[in-house]
C-alpha cells in the first residue's frame, strides 16, 4: 500500500493538510517529524490504521463505513460484476482471508456470482492439512478447507478445471493465457513471482484483446490491493514479514491471563456458614488436604485477620460476615492463574477448616511500611529514609510501575490503588497487599479511594460496574504524582472545594510554561514541581488538566508509556545532566524553583537561599526584605514590623510609635469653617478614615449647627462650598505636587 | 514566641504537612460542679488522649485538637487553639463557676470555621470536623446564645459539615439539652467517670478516620462505644 511515499500523498488521500495529519497522528501517539519525506511500510500501515479508526463513526451501534472503505467495496463489486475471479492457495492461507471472505460474501450473494477455485489449489490445501509438520499451517489449512466446503455448498465458490496437471501455478498460467481473449480475469494471490508472470501476460503483443488481466492480493483490511512489483522491495517485504512474525511469536504469551469481561457477573450471593471461626493454634486444610497451622496473629483489619502459619505463607482468615459464595468463587478464580511474583501478596492456596468450610487463603508475606506512612508524611520520610533523594523516588516509581504492568498483562485490574496498599522496604523492594480486592474477570473491585478514582467513575457504587484500564491509568498517574511530590494529592489547591469536586472539575493547579490558574499550593510543592524535567511535568499536566491532551479516558497515558517517561528521567539523573543544570535537582524538598541557565543566581545573606539577581537588592532577597522584627507601638499597642528593608537598605532606625501616634497628638486631616456659624472645627485623621470607610461626605457644619439643623443653611444655599481656611494653601501645594509626581 | 510568630508557625504546618486533617474541638464544662474527682478524671482522660494521638503515627500528623472550656463567670475560653499536636502542651483544667453551654459551643464553632477556612486557603484536604461536647449539669448561660448555638450546630450536622458527640457526665447532666445539639445521634451518658475509656475510643476513631479518604463516610466503631457509654 504505502511504501516510502510522501506524507503529503497520504494527507491528500484523506483530504486533510500535512499539518492536520501530523497533529492527528500525534494525538494518537504516533510521532512523525514534520520534514520527514519517506515512511517505512510499517509506519505507513500504522498511519492508515489510525486515520481510518478516527474516521469511523458509530451511530446507533452500527459502524458507518468510511469513504475509503466504500471505495474498496465498490472496487470489489466491480470485479465481481465484470471479472472471473480466481483464488490461489497463498491467498487462502493469508491471515486476512477471513476478513476478505466477510467482505466479499455479501457482494457475491447480491450479484449472484461465484469465485473460482482450481482443484490443484484444493489438493495443495489438503496436503498441508494432512501432512504438514508446521502445526500452525496444518490448523490453518484445515480451517480454510472447512470454510471452502461451506461456501461451495452455498454456491459461492465453484471448483473448475481438470486434475491432469499438478502445479497450480502452471494451471493458472495456462488458464489465463487461454481465457484472456474472452474474459476479464482476476487472480488473487500473495505470491509475487506468480503475480509478476500473470501480469506479464498482458504484455503479449501477438494476440490482441480488449479484455484485461488483473492480479491482486488481500490487504490488511480484507480488501484487494495491487502487488508492488518493484524488485528491491522483495527483500524489504521479506524483512518486514520476518519482523512481523517474530513479534507475533512474542505475543504468544508465555504466561496465562484472565479473560476481560465488560459486565459484573451476576450470581446469587449466599452467606457461607461456619461452625467456629479459626484462631491461633487451629489447624486448617488447603485444597490438597495438607495441614496448615495458625501460629500467631500478625494484624487485624476490617475484613479479616492475618496469621503467621507453619508454612512459608501467611494466612488471611475472613470474619464471619465476609464469608459468602461470591467471595469463595472469586478466590477460586484468582487461584486458577499462577502469579509468580513474590512481592505481590496474591492468594496462592485456599484454606478450609477440617469440616471443609471455606475460611480464607494463603499468600506470601509482605514486608515494609505503607507508602502513606513512610513517604507521604514529610517528617516520617525524613525519619525512616534519611538518605532518600529524587533518584530513589524515580526508582520507586519504576518498581511500582513494573509490578502494575505484570498484573495488567494478566488482565488483572487492581482497582483500589492507594498508598495504604503498597508497602515499601526500599526504592527497589515493594509489596502489594489487599490483593483479594483486585478486579478479576467479572468480579469487581468493591472498594476505592476518592483521590485515586478517575473523574468519570466518581460517585458510582464500585460494586456495580467493572473498571477499565483507562480508569486505572488515572489512579496510576495520581500515585506517581504523589510519590514525586510526597503525599500531595494532585488536585489540592488554594481555595479548592471538596476532593471529589476538585477531581471532577479537573482544574489542575500546577504551572506548565505560562499556563497556570494561580492556585498552586504554597511553599515547597511549587518548588518540587518546578524541579521535575519538562517532559514529566508535561505528562502530568496533560493527564490532570481538563485542557490536557491526555485528560480523556481514551487518551490517558498507559503504564508502558509511564515506564518510558520515568526511564528517561532516571537516565537524566544517572548521567548527571540534571545535577549540572541545578545542584538542587536531587533534593526531595528543594528550597526554591529550578534554576534557569540564562539568569544569574546569588545567595541571600539572610535566608541563605539562592535567588535570581533581579529579585534581590544589596544581597538580600525581596522575601526577606519584607520580613523583619515584630513588636507593638509604645503608645497605642498597635502591631508594627521593623522590616529588613528599613534596617539594611534605608538605614532607618526602629520607630517606637506607629504613624498615628508619631506627632504626639492626633493628626488633623482638615480644619474647616462651618457654613452656618462660620466657626472653625477640626476633622481628625481617624474620623476622616471612618467617614471614608462608610462613604460619607465630609461634614460642612460644625457639630452644634448640625444638631440644631437651622433653616439658615437652607436659605443660604448659594455658597455651599465651606470657607476652608487651609483650602487655598492646600490647593496650591497639591498643584505643585502633581507637577512633580512621577 | 509572640502571637504573630505562632500564627506563622501554624501556617507553616499547613504548608509542609500534606496529610488530610481531622479537626477536633473538645468543648468542656468546667463549672464548679465538676470540681473534685470529676475534674481530676477529666484531666487524666485528656492527658491520655493527647498521649494516644502522639503515639499513633497516622493520627499524629492528621489530628488537630483545640480545647474550649466554659465556666467561670459565664465565659467561654479557648484554652488551646488548633495547631500541630507536636507544638501543643497538654493543658490542665480547673473547675469553678457557671455553665454557659451556649457560649462554649458558639466559640467552638467559630474556631472550627476559622480553621476550615485556613485549610481551604492553603489547599489542605480535611475531614468533617468533630465537636465533642461534655457537660455535667444544665446550662445556665444566656438563653438566646444557647438557642443560637443549637440552631447553628443542627444546621451544620444536617448539611454534613459537622459531627457532634454530646456526652453527659454524671446523674445531673441535662440529657435533653444535649439531645437538641445532635439530631441524628442520641447523647450518651458517661458511665461513672470513664473518661479514659472514652478518650481511648476517640483517639482510635480519629486514627481510623485519618486512614480513610476525606469525604468518604467512615463507619465509627460502635462496639467500642458500649465500653464507656450507656443510654
Amino acid at each position: 500500500m504505502y511504501n516510502e511515499t510522501d506524507i503529503l500523498k497520504i494527507a491528500s488521500d484523506f483530504n486533510i493538510s500535512k499539518e492536520e495529519l501530523i497533529n492527528e497522528l500525534d494525538a494518537s501517539g504516533l510521532h512523525i517529524k514534520y520534514g520527514q519525506k519517506n515512511i517505512s511500510r510499517e509506519t505507513g500501515f500504522k498511519i492508515y490504521n489510525i486515520l481510518m479508526e478516527n474516521r469511523k463513526k458509530v451511530v446507533n451501534h452500527k459502524i458507518i463505513k468510511t469513504d475509503i472503505e466504500m471505495n474498496s467495496i465498490n472496487r470489489m463489486e466491480y470485479y465481481i460484476k465484470n471479472f472471473k475471479i480466481f483464488l490461489d492457495t497463498s491467498s487462502l492461507l493469508d491471515d486476512e482471508i477471513y476478513l476478505f471472505i466477510d467482505n466479499i460474501v455479501p457482494l457475491l450473494k447480491t450479484n449472484n456470482k461465484k469465485i473460482l477455485v482450481i482443484p490443484q489449489v484444493g489438493m495443495e490445501l489438503e496436503k498441508h492439512a494432512n501432512r504438514s509438520n508446521d502445526e500452525k499451517l496444518k490448523e490453518k489449512s484445515k480451517k480454510i478447507i472447512l470454510i471452502l466446503n461451506k461456501l461451495i455448498k452455498q454456491n459461492l465458490i465453484e471448483v473448475i478445471g481438470g486434475t491432469n496437471e499438478s502445479f497450480a501455478d502452471n494451471v493458472f498460467l495456462s488458464v489465463f493465457t487461454k481465457f484472456r481473449i474472452d474474459h476479464n480475469l482476476l487472480l488473487i494471490t500473495e505470491d509475487k513471482k506468480l503475480a509478476n508472470d500473470i501480469e506479464n501476460l498482458s504484455n503479449i503483443t501477438s494476440v490482441k484483446t480488449n479484455k484485461v488481466i488483473n492480479v491482486r492480493k488481500i490487504n490488511r483490511y480484507g480488501f484487494l490491493s495491487k502487488h508492488n512489483l518493484n524488485k528491491t522491495t522483495d527483500i524489504y517485504d521479506s524483512k518486514i514479514k520476518s519482523i512481523r512474525t517474530n513479534n507475533e511469536n512474542k505475543k504468544i504469551i508465555q504466561h496465562e491471563a484472565f479473560k476481560l469481561f465488560t459486565k459484573v457477573s451476576e450470581s446469587t450471593n449466599k452467606p457461607l456458614s461456619i461452625s467456629i471461626l479459626p484462631k491461633v493454634g487451629d489447624t486448617l486444610l488447603n485444597e490438597k488436604g495438607e495441614k496448615i497451622k495458625l501460629i500467631n496473629e500478625i494484624a487485624s483489619g476490617g475484613e479479616g485477620i492475618i496469621y503467621e502459619t507453619d508454612s512459608k505463607y501467611i494466612a488471611k482468615i475472613y470474619k464471619k460476615d465476609q464469608l459468602n459464595t461470591r467471595k469463595f468463587e472469586k478466590i477460586k478464580k484468582m487461584i486458577s492463574i499462577k502469579i509468580d511474583n513474590v512481592s505481590i501478596c496474591y492468594p496462592r492456596e485456599i484454606l478450609y477448616t477440617t469440616n471443609q468450610e471455606f475460611v480464607g487463603y494463603l499468600m506470601p508475606k509482605a514486608k515494609g511500611k505503607e507508602l502513606q506512612k513512610s513517604l507521604f508524611i514529610n517528617q516520617l520520610l525524613k525519619k525512616n529514609f534519611p538518605y532518600w533523594n529524587r533518584k530513589n523516588s524515580v526508582e520507586l516509581c519504576l518498581t511500582i510501575l513494573e509490578k502494575i504492568k505484570y498484573l495488567h498483562e494478566r488482565n488483572i485490574i487492581l482497582g483500589d490503588i492507594n498508598p495504604m496498599n503498597i508497602l515499601v522496604v526500599s526504592s527497589k523492594e515493594v509489596y502489594f497487599v489487599d490483593t483479594d480486592s483486585y478486579q478479576i474477570e467479572g468480579y469487581p473491585c468493591p472498594v476505592g479511594t476518592i483521590n485515586f478514582t478517575a473523574p468519570e467513575i466518581q460517585r458510582k457504587s464500585f460494586n456495580e460496574f467493572l473498571r477499565t484500564f483507562q480508569n486505572e491509568y488515572f489512579a496510576v498517574s495520581t500515585l506517581l504524582f504523589m510519590i514525586m511530590l510526597p503525599g500531595k494529592p494532585p488536585y489540592s489547591q488554594q481555595g479548592g472545594e471538596s476532593p471529589i469536586d476538585n477531581i471532577i472539575k479537573m482544574d489542575f493547579s500546577y504551572r506548565l510554561g505560562d499556563k497556570t490558574n494561580h492556585k498552586t499550593p504554597i511553599g515547597q510543592w511549587r518548588y518540587m514541581w518546578s524541579h521535575l524535567p519538562y517532559f514529566v511535568k508535561e505528562s502530568f499536566y496533560n493527564t490532570f488538566h481538563y485542557e490536557g491532551s491526555n485528560s480523556k479516558p481514551q487518551n490517558r497515558i498507559n503504564v508502558i508509556k509511564w515506564i518510558s517517561i520515568f526511564k528517561r528521567y532516571e537516565k537524566l539523573i544517572l548521567d548527571g545532566t540534571l545535577i549540572n543544570q541545578d545542584e538542587m535537582a536531587l533534593d526531595v524538598f528543594p528550597k526554591r524553583v529550578k534554576k534557569i541557565s540564562k539568569f544569574n543566581y546569588e545567595k541571600c545573606s539572610i535566608c541563605k537561599v539562592e535567588h535570581k539577581d533581579s529579585q534581590m537588592r544589596k544581597g538580600i532577597c525581596n522575601e526577606c526584605l519584607s520580613k523583619g522584627e515584630h513588636y507593638s507601638c509604645k503608645k497605642c499597642g498597635k502591631h508594627m514590623i521593623y522590616t529588613n528593608n528599613q534596617k539594611f537598605l534605608q538605614n532607618k532606625p526602629k520607630f517606637e510609635t506607629c504613624f498615628e501616634c508619631f506627632d504626639g497628638k492626633e493628626k488633623m486631616y482638615q480644619i474647616l469653617s462651618c457654613t452656618i456659624c462660620y466657626s472653625t472645627f477640626n476633622i481628625p485623621y481617624n474620623e476622616y478614615k471612618k467617614l471614608k470607610k462608610n462613604n460619607l461626605p465630609i461634614p460642612r457644619e460644625c457639630k452644634k449647627c448640625k444638631s440644631n439643623n437651622t433653616t439658615k443653611a437652607k436659605k443660604n444655599n448659594i455658597n455651599k462650598q465651606p470657607y476652608n481656611v487651609l483650602s487655598i494653601g492646600n490647593a496650591f501645594s497639591n498643584l505643585i505636587n502633581n507637577f512633580y509626581k512621577k | 514566641m509572640n502571637e504573630y510568630e505562632l500564627m506563622v508557625l501554624r501556617q507553616k504546618d499547613l504548608i509542609s504537612n500534606p496529610t488530610a486533617r481531622v479537626p477536633v474541638c473538645l468543648c468542656l464544662d468546667i463549672s464548679s460542679s465538676m470540681s473534685g474527682s470529676a475534674i481530676d478524671e477529666l484531666n487524666k482522660g485528656v492527658q491520655m488522649f493527647y498521649d494516644a494521638i502522639r503515639n499513633d503515627e497516622t493520627a499524629l500528623y492528621a489530628a488537630e485538637i483545640s480545647i474550649v472550656t466554659f465556666g467561670g463567670n459565664f465565659e467561654a475560653t479557648c484554652l488551646q487553639d488548633f495547631s500541630n499536636i507536636e507544638r501543643q502542651e497538654t493543658p490542665v483544667l480547673s473547675a469553678e463557676g457557671m455553665t454557659p453551654l451556649g457560649e462554649g459551643v458558639e466559640l467552638a464553632l467559630d474556631l472550627l470555621e476559622r480553621r476550615k477556612q485556613e485549610y481551604r486557603d492553603k489547599g489542605v484536604d480535611y475531614y468533617q470536623p468533630w465537636l465533642v461536647l461534655m457537660t455535667d449539669g444544665a446550662p445556665n448561660g444566656n438563653q438566646r446564645t444557647l438557642d443560637y448555638a443549637i440552631t447553628n450546630t443542627v444546621n451544620l450536622v444536617k448539611s454534613k459539615k459537622l459531627t457532634v458527640f454530646p456526652i453527659g457526665i454524671g446523674p445531673y447532666a441535662d440529657m435533653e439539652i444535649l439531645g437538641e445539639f445532635s439530631p441524628d445521634r442520641s447523647p450518651l451518658r458517661l458511665q461513672g467517670l470513664k473518661f479514659k475509656e472514652f478518650f481511648a475510643w476517640l483517639s482510635n476513631s480519629i486514627s481510623r478516620t485519618s486512614m480513610s479518604t476525606p469525604g468518604e463516610e467512615v463507619k465509627l466503631d460502635i462496639d467500642g462505644v458500649k465500653g464507656w457509654g450507656s443510654l
